[in-house]
């Protein structure tokens, strides 16, 4: 199975390596409709004192469209696909479930309004926006990103624009039904309001949220989220700090802080720091991680990174991945 | 005879510099007159898709027009690469980046038959196919 995994890597990645750079000309159009296909390919190598892990990690199909005051976007996945697993424990698995990621429409009210409704990446922090490899500059997402807040929302989520002044934007999240799918979401959640306001002053964004949000019927919680970035010609700084209040009414906080240089056209050199209290073992959490990121072009992202520190297990994580 | 050359050429040179300046034209019937810089940039930038109730058809230039590269520097703000990379996070969004239309003429002709439609063009060429121009680019 290694080998298969091997050739499909090969066969891939002059493909797409060496395909035309355009972003431009990304997705196929279904014809006589205005539906898009896409999606999207990633696949990791961990490697850490006590084990090694090859994994496809994602494979996803994504097909969206936008018509007159309607969009409409469904993206189905499997998730390690092919995962073998050496160390303390050997193991190798094919998994060919396909999951509903997300699968929503949005209607526009008018120019500033929109209502959002389905099963969508919940609008909160930057990181949770785009979760998957190609787009964010580590394959290791930070602990943050997972421990907070749900990152999925099975519900409606009215949004409105902001005409002036540095108010950009204000999300109203609201669930209160099951998750269509619960495979992906980090709390099997079946109750969820939250709110954001988001700010912007030329590159300069940021935003805060609160919520709560209930799993298993009777674990309430409450969050709070504030969240920075900041995007230079030749750094981005990123920053997001939340807390959240557990149904034993212990306060985890989890923050990251994050730099991306940009060394050149195709790469960037990236280093986050993360300090947090782990609700498994009720832990402070401190570490630090160094990577690189080489785009071949921008459909293409080959990632290097380490990461180790206090009660943290170093790890060495790399992966290559597409989208289409 | 010599102050007369003097203003002829002096004429020639406004209107050939009013001709080569850049606008951001659309249909006459467009829900909107004027259009600010803050507005263009969320427009081309898909942050603002709809306008008076209606989706805008935005129109762009190829990647080598040096048009489109003013105007991405001087009215986006952003790389190219910068761009690439936004339009393909916007395409995992489920958002297209506007339409791109091979020439200026091209585009003029589009924007000519749809009300919702606006691109960036010479002010010659938004004056030639009778369209409304929303936005003028400063000066350098």
């Amino acid at each position: 199975m290694k080998n298969l995994y091997i050739l499909l890597i090969l066969i891939l990645l002059p493909w797409r390596i060496w395909a035309e750079d355009d972003a431009l000309q990304i997705g196929y159009r279904i014809p006589a409709t205005p539906l898009y296909l896409g999606g999207y390919f990633s696949t990791e190598y961990l490697r850490s004192p006590h084990r090694q892990i090859w994994d496809i990690d994602d494979a996803a199909l994504m097909l969206y469209g936008e018509y007159d005051t309607f969009d409409l976007l469904s993206e189905f996945e499997i998730a390690d696909l092919y995962k073998s697993e050496h160390g303390r424990l050997h193991h190798e698995q094919f998994n060919r479930t396909i999951h509903i990621e997300r699968l929503y429409m949005t209607y526009y009210f008018d120019d500033l309004q929109s209502l959002r409704i389905g099963k969508f990446n919940t609008p909160v922090g930057y990181w949770n926006l785009v979760p998957i490899n190609l787009f964010r500059e580590t394959t290791s997402s930070p602990y943050l990103a997972t421990a907070i807040f749900p990152k999925l929302t099975t519900g409606v989520d009215y949004h409105r624009t902001m005409r002036a002044g540095m108010l950009e934007s204000l999300d109203l999240i609201l669930q209160k039904n099951e998750d269509f799918d619960d495979t992906y979401n980090n709390f099997d959640s079946d109750s969820h309001y939250g709110v954001r306001f988001s700010f912007a002053q030329e590159t300069l964004l940021w935003q805060f949220a609160a919520g709560t949000f209930r799993y298993h019927r009777f674990a309430y919680n409450y969050y709070l989220l504030g969240a920075f970035q900041l995007e230079g010609e030749r750094m981005d700084w990123q920053v997001e700090a939340g807390v959240r209040r557990d149904p034993r009414r212990r306060w985890l906080h989890a923050l990251y802080l994050q730099d991306v240089w940009h060394l050149g056209v195709h790469t960037d050199l990236v280093v986050r720091i993360e300090h947090y209290r782990e609700e498994a073992t009720d832990k402070i959490v401190m570490n630090a991680l160094g990577g690189i990121v080489f785009r071949p072009n921008a459909k293409t992202a080959l990632k290097a990174e380490f990461q180790t520190g206090r009660r943290f297990a170093p790890r060495t994580l790399l992966s290559i991945s597409m989208i289409f | 005879m010599k102050r007369l050359r003097m203003t002829v050429l002096l004429l020639l040179f406004g209107v050939g510099s009013l001709y080569a300046q850049m606008v951001v034209a659309a249909h006459p019937a467009f829900p909107a007159e004027r259009l600010t810089l803050v507005q263009l940039r969320k427009i081309y930038l898909g942050k603002m898709r709809y306008l008076g109730g209606k989706r805008l058809l935005v129109i762009n230039l190829p990647l080598d027009d040096p048009l489109r590269q003013r105007f991405e520097k001087r009215i986006v703000h952003h790389t190219p690469a910068w761009l690439n990379r936004y339009w393909l996070r916007q395409h995992y969004l489920g958002h297209r980046p506007p339409k791109v239309m091979s020439s200026e003429e091209g585009a003029a002709l589009l924007i000519r038959h749809f009300e919702r439609a606006l691109g960036y063009m010479h002010e010659k060429t938004a004056r030639t196919y009778g369209l409304k121009i929303l936005f003028r680019m400063p000066a350098l």
